[in-house]
């Protein structure tokens, strides 16, 4: 049963088998195998269920709505880089592109080696992704719904020679609306709300929406339950308070939110939760082409390719609701309106950087998480030259220019040499528009008795029944995008806290 | 250049509508960007005027000037208003149209109307 905001107005008081906190992916996958196997269920949301109907084009409004801190998250540091995190039931599967891809081999490696999650090495997780596609329908994306922004890119990649190919999505029946960030309100996108939440129902779970937890009950050194206010979407309104008491706690809130209310509840894990934490670094850069490429047409991202010379370098074709792309690109008076007759023949190429670089997250006042990271210089080099290399992939196909989304210096640049001169220069990281749309290991699960706040079984360090199931519990950065590791550990970690089959 | 206008995009009505929906703090943050930006040229660049009573171009030059300063507070500023007029702009089915937006999938409910051109991806695929 799903429990809206209606009913939830005068609050409530439960006990149940175990509760989860957050209904993104980790924590769905988790609901669903723990309701499976038996046991009374919660799951606990601090957003809103979507419908179709909720879904508009008028992004910043979608946005205020349904993402945290209305889609003005940021991490703070030496620049303000924006990170966009889903708040709604299936958290940011609903709001993102679907891309499922599996670890790379050599973060794997480095996870084994470094941080002694022997199972990797072992076909535990690829039995768990299996499970994970085959639920989500994983499935390159179709050449039918491509568009020509997508091919584009596929054509600018295979010119540099960046080995590409039509991204794995969990989508099925791609219909190539472009409507990704705002919901894919045809009910093609296999968002964990849709797929495991919905199975995690059928197996008896209850669902709470709108109830945010603000305080971990302990007792003894046991986890008993957690706490919080049932909250009204609109304007973040405290409407009640709720108590739910259980002898099992899975904390699922995203790599910031997870972090910031362990710390908030005094839980530090030996100073490990919240230390450390990482985030890929997203850049992306129009290539304006003389055809008209009609970029709203086609999957959001339906093409891209991992460079084989640099390991931790993705490329990816993009696409995002105008109102946002152009904050962040465009010009302003009479430079933006001529910006906009051209905004038709416009591609986009974004890469995906595996950032070399350690942040933090502690709660403010409220309890809200504060993300910190200070990027120094020659992370800001290694991405700049991944965007050469992007450059010269969209110049080589005939491109009539880039913008490259770089502060302080001209908007569009007509010439291949001068676009790369530009990126050659030194820029501070407030120079670059960078977003940090994957952020994770918060709460790291590592052997390593410094680093590590989370052991093999999910279980937080210091507190008896706490477990974690979220990006917070990666070692470091997975290289491509997280959803489907994130949900193949939570597969793992709750498969074994329900005594399952791994 | 054929794109609409702020009146006919109606961007004072709809950003507050926007604030309404913001969460609290970023909404008091809004208010006060726009307070600070309508009084501040007389103190931070000599203007001896409210900015929504300087010219166009005045007002055109001091933003541009906010979004390539050095002083990283004031770009903030900058790129910050810059940013949410553009949001507020580009979400307005008359801007969309200028544009020549166009979605394969149709969305009845939306108040953001696009047109409706549900066979286009078939009739790329052929003209490929």
């Amino acid at each position: 049963m799903i429990h809206h905001l209606d009913e939830l107005r005068r609050g409530f008081e439960i006990s149940t088998d175990v509760v989860i906190v957050g209904s993104g992916p980790g924590g769905a996958v988790a609901a669903a195998n723990l309701a499976r196997a038996g046991l009374r269920t919660v799951i606990l949301e601090a957003g809103p269920m979507l419908t179709p109907t909720d879904m508009t084009r008028n992004a910043p409004m979608f946005m205020a709505r349904n993402f945290w801190d209305g889609g003005a998250r940021f991490i703070a540091g030496d620049a303000q880089i924006p990170s966009l995190q889903g708040r709604c039931l299936g958290g940011s599967s609903v709001v993102n592109s679907a891309i499922m891809m599996r670890l790379p081999d050599y973060v794997r490696r480095q996870w084994i080696e470094d941080d002694g999650l022997d199972y990797l090495g072992t076909d535990v997780l690829d039995r768990a992704y299996d499970r994970v596609f085959s639920r989500l329908s994983v499935a390159p994306t179709p050449l039918e719904v491509q568009g020509r922004r997508n091919l584009l890119v596929r054509d600018a990649l295979t010119a540099v020679g960046i080995p590409n190919g039509p991204l794995p999505r969990a989508v099925a029946g791609c219909e190539g609306s472009n409507d990704c960030i705002t919901g894919c309100a045809g009910s093609k996108k296999q968002s964990v709300d849709r797929t495991y939440v919905a199975d995690a129902v059928t197996d008896g779970a209850e669902v709470f929406t709108c109830s945010q937890v603000e305080r971990i009950m302990v007792e003894g050194g046991k986890a008993v339950g957690v706490a919080g206010f049932v909250i009204d979407p609109k304007g973040l309104r405290r409407l009640a308070s709720f108590v739910v008491r259980a002898p099992r706690v899975v904390i699922a809130a995203g790599a910031a939110q997870t972090p910031a209310l362990l710390q908030y509840n005094g839980i530090d894990a030996g100073g490990a939760v919240g230390a450390s934490f990482h985030a890929h670094l997203g850049m992306g850069m129009l290539g304006h082409f003389n055809e008209v490429v009609d970029p709203w047409l086609g999957a959001t991202q339906g093409w891209g390719g991992l460079s084989a010379d640099k390991p931790g370098v993705k490329f990816e074709a993009l696409w995002a609701p105008p109102s946002l792309l152009f904050a962040a690109y465009g010009d302003i008076g009479e430079q933006f309106y001529t910006d906009l007759t051209e905004v038709k023949h416009v591609s986009v190429l974004a890469l995906v950087y595996r950032a070399k670089v350690t942040g933090s997250v502690r709660p403010n006042a409220q309890g809200a998480p504060k993300m910190k990271m200070y990027i120094p210089q020659s992370e800001i080099r290694a991405a700049l030259d991944a965007a050469k290399i992007a450059v010269n992939g969209i110049f080589e196909i005939g491109a009539k220019g880039v913008t490259l989304g770089i502060s302080r210096m001209k908007k569009r640049i007509d010439k291949r040499e001068d676009a790369l001169s530009a990126l050659d220069q030194k820029w501070a990281p407030r120079d670059v528009t960078m977003t940090a749309n994957h952020i994770f290991g918060s709460v790291p699960m590592s052997r390593d008795r410094r680093r590590g706040a989370v052991d093999m079984e999910g279980r937080l360090k210091g507190i008896e029944n706490l477990w974690i199931a979220d990006a917070s519990l990666f070692p470091s950065p997975s290289g491509v995008n997280p959803q489907a590791t994130v949900m193949a550990l939570s597969d793992i970690v709750s498969r074994r806290m329900a005594e399952l089959p791994a | 250049m054929g794109a609409p206008d702020f009146e006919e995009t109606d961007i004072p009505a709809r950003m507050r509508l926007y604030m309404e929906e913001v969460p609290e703090q970023y909404r008091r943050l809004l208010t006060l960007l726009f307070v600070f930006i309508e009084w501040c040229p007389p103190f931070v660049a000599f203007y001896p005027r409210r900015f929504s009573k300087l010219s166009l171009k005045s007002r055109q030059t001091l933003v541009r000037r906010w979004r390539g300063s050095l002083f990283y507070p004031l770009r903030i500023i900058g790129d910050a208003v810059k940013g949410v007029m553009t949001m507020m702009y580009l979400s307005h089915p008359a801007a969309l149209k200028s544009i020549g937006m166009f979605t394969v999938s149709g969305r009845d409910w939306d108040p953001v109307t696009v047109e409706h051109r549900p066979d286009a991806l078939v009739q790329l695929g052929k003209s490929l």
